[in-house]
């Protein structure tokens, strides 16, 4: 009998030993593992956001260019482009790793999905080079223009299609090209999936009024997906975004589109790009900041241009031009030194006032103009 | 109980205990083997995942490096310009490069945040040779430096119009 009791105390004690040893060793895998997922959900997040960042200083340093980030595994995430007081961050919904920057200007939605990301670098000329302004869409996001816009509309769809690739349309399969379409009124929108975003874009600013109802096709969509932008002919921008049936208008004061460039205006197509005002005048924020940097360094140029103008063999009107001539004519030391002052204004509080920049900026490249017909160096 | 049997079953008492004691010592052993093989393994993972972290960090540099390298290379700041058309490739504007260190020094976290821990010379090396270093970030402490060099024009009218020197940019980066 004794024996017997052993012999069943002894099994009973192997299985209830196995079984805690077998729970132990599991759960020692299951913490491996699910550690292991954490670090590679990590690593690809890291990894996704470190890619996108050196193609997007690729993109941002080749000016007029495009280029394509297919998303192969990560297109079911979506992507996320934040601006706030002057600082851009980008990064994967969801997931750790993100980007701050506050130099470079990101025109983008709020947050992109699709199967690749699209991303387009125009320079911003004011007068001088400023900085190169990057569009980032993807596949999923849809442009439509209404009407002309004193040629916006065609130029914008030549250059959203890859030209590399002539004889296709805005919405072909082509990896560079954007899809656009000209439309002559709402019914020509096709929805062909609840996954897109729309944008609209009022080139002649005739068609959307805060309060005006949204096409019948779009109500499907949900409202952050379906935008628009609206340019008045004071070359102004207001932002509209669906409120259930109905256009809501996004800023209360028309925001100033601040460029004078004749062909791919960089801040016009800044406005095309970004969903909100927001967006846009902080974008154009980290602009004017870069203004101020760059035009500290032109000051410093001024010094090295007087010493070679003081020279006799100089004309006496080119150092009148650098720092001399005062009044109407103006000189390129006090003009440069007013911009700079502006642009810093603009830098912390980008509002209507900041058209200025563009008036200085006329002037500049005006002085500019007389020193490269009368001297020898110009300014820029 | 004849004193028989009780002696016989005393020995099979002692007998299923010995038996019972070389069971548990097996048991313990086998699992003493088995947690030692996981140590060798999770030893052996860390010295791989070591030595790919270090090679993951070689790799990050050299891009960092580049990128770096790209960003110098088109800076508005020091690139030569031709009015409103686009600037000249591969070329600094030496009256601006001259004076970039300063605006580095007082904008120091924005350039930090485009540089980071790196720091940028510009060698002439033709027609006379000098050496004028634009940035300068190094870490109190670094284990990695990465040096990339491109070639590149030196524009410098303040000496005549037209004037280009021939020379390159040196960033090196730190990890």
């Amino acid at each position: 009998m004794k024996t017997n009791r052993a012999g069943q105390i002894e099994v009973t004690f192997n299985w209830v030993y196995v079984l805690i040893a077998g729970a132990v060793i599991l759960l020692f895998f299951v913490g491996i593992i699910a550690r292991q997922k954490v670090i590679s959900e990590g690593n690809l997040a890291a990894d996704v956001v470190r890619i996108m960042e050196s193609i997007i200083t690729g993109a941002q340093v080749s000016e007029k260019t495009k280029s394509s980030i297919p998303l192969g595994g990560l297109s079911e995430q979506t992507f996320y482009f934040s601006c706030e007081e002057g600082v851009s961050e980008y990064g994967v919904v969801g997931l750790p790793a993100r980007v701050q920057n506050s130099l470079d200007p990101i025109f983008a939605s709020k947050k992109l999905q699709g199967s690749r990301l699209i991303l387009w670098s125009l320079p911003y000329f004011l007068p001088f080079k400023i900085t190169d302004f990057l569009m980032v869409t993807s596949d999923f996001n849809h442009y439509y223009f209404l009407g002309e816009g004193q040629g916006l509309s065609q130029e914008f769809i030549e250059g959203a299609v890859d030209s590399s690739n002539s004889g296709n349309s805005g919405n072909s399969d082509n990896k560079l090209s954007i899809n656009t379409q000209k439309i002559n009124s709402f019914s020509e929108i096709e929805v062909k999936s609840t996954k897109v975003k729309v944008r609209i874009v009022d080139a002649d600013g005739s068609q959307i009024q805060a309060g005006s109802r949204i096409p019948e096709q779009l109500l499907v969509l949900e409202n952050e997906d379906v935008t628009a932008v609206s340019f008045t002919a004071n070359k102004e921008a207001n932002f509209f975004v669906k409120e259930g049936p109905f256009w809501k208008k996004l800023n209360q004061q028309p925001v100033p589109i601040v460029s004078k460039a004749d062909h791919r205006d960089a801040a016009l197509y800044g406005a095309i790009f970004a969903d909100d005002p927001e967006n846009y005048l902080c974008n154009m924020q980290k602009a004017y900041q870069r203004i101020r940097l760059i035009t500290e360094i032109y000051e410093q140029k001024i010094t090295e241009l007087e010493q070679f103008y003081q020279n006799p063999r100089e004309s006496a009107n080119c150092l009148g031009f650098v720092s001399g001539f005062a009044a109407s004519e103006g000189n390129v030391q006090d003009t440069l030194l007013l911009y700079r002052t502006r642009a810093r204004a603009c830098s912390l509080l980008a509002d209507s006032s900041c058209v200025e920049i563009v008036e200085m900026a006329e002037r500049l490249k005006h002085l500019n103009g007389r020193l490269f017909e009368e001297c020898s160096i110009t300014l820029y | 109980m004849k004193p028989g049997q009780n002696k016989h079953r005393k020995h099979l008492n002692v007998l299923s205990g010995r038996s019972a004691q070389i069971h548990l010592s097996e048991t313990v052993a086998v699992i003493f083997i088995f947690f030692v093989l996981i140590l060798f393994g999770a030893i052996f993972y860390y010295k791989f995942q070591e030595v790919s972290f270090k090679e993951k960090q070689q790799e990050l540099l050299a891009s960092r490096a580049i990128d770096t390298t790209t960003k110098m290379l088109f800076l508005p700041e020091v690139s030569c310009t031709k009015q409103e058309s686009e600037a000249e490739p591969n070329c600094f504007d030496m009256m601006k490069a001259r004076h970039v260190a300063e605006l580095f020094k007082e904008f120091n976290q924005t350039y930090f945040e485009l540089f980071s821990y790196a720091k940028i010379t510009i060698n002439q090396t033709y027609p006379e040779p000098f050496e004028l270093v634009v940035y300068n970030q190094e870490p109190g402490k670094w284990a990695n430096k990465k040096p990339t060099f491109f070639v590149v024009a030196l524009k410098d009218e303040q000496k005549s119009p037209g004037y280009y020197g021939y020379g390159q940019v040196k960033v090196e980066v730190y990890s």
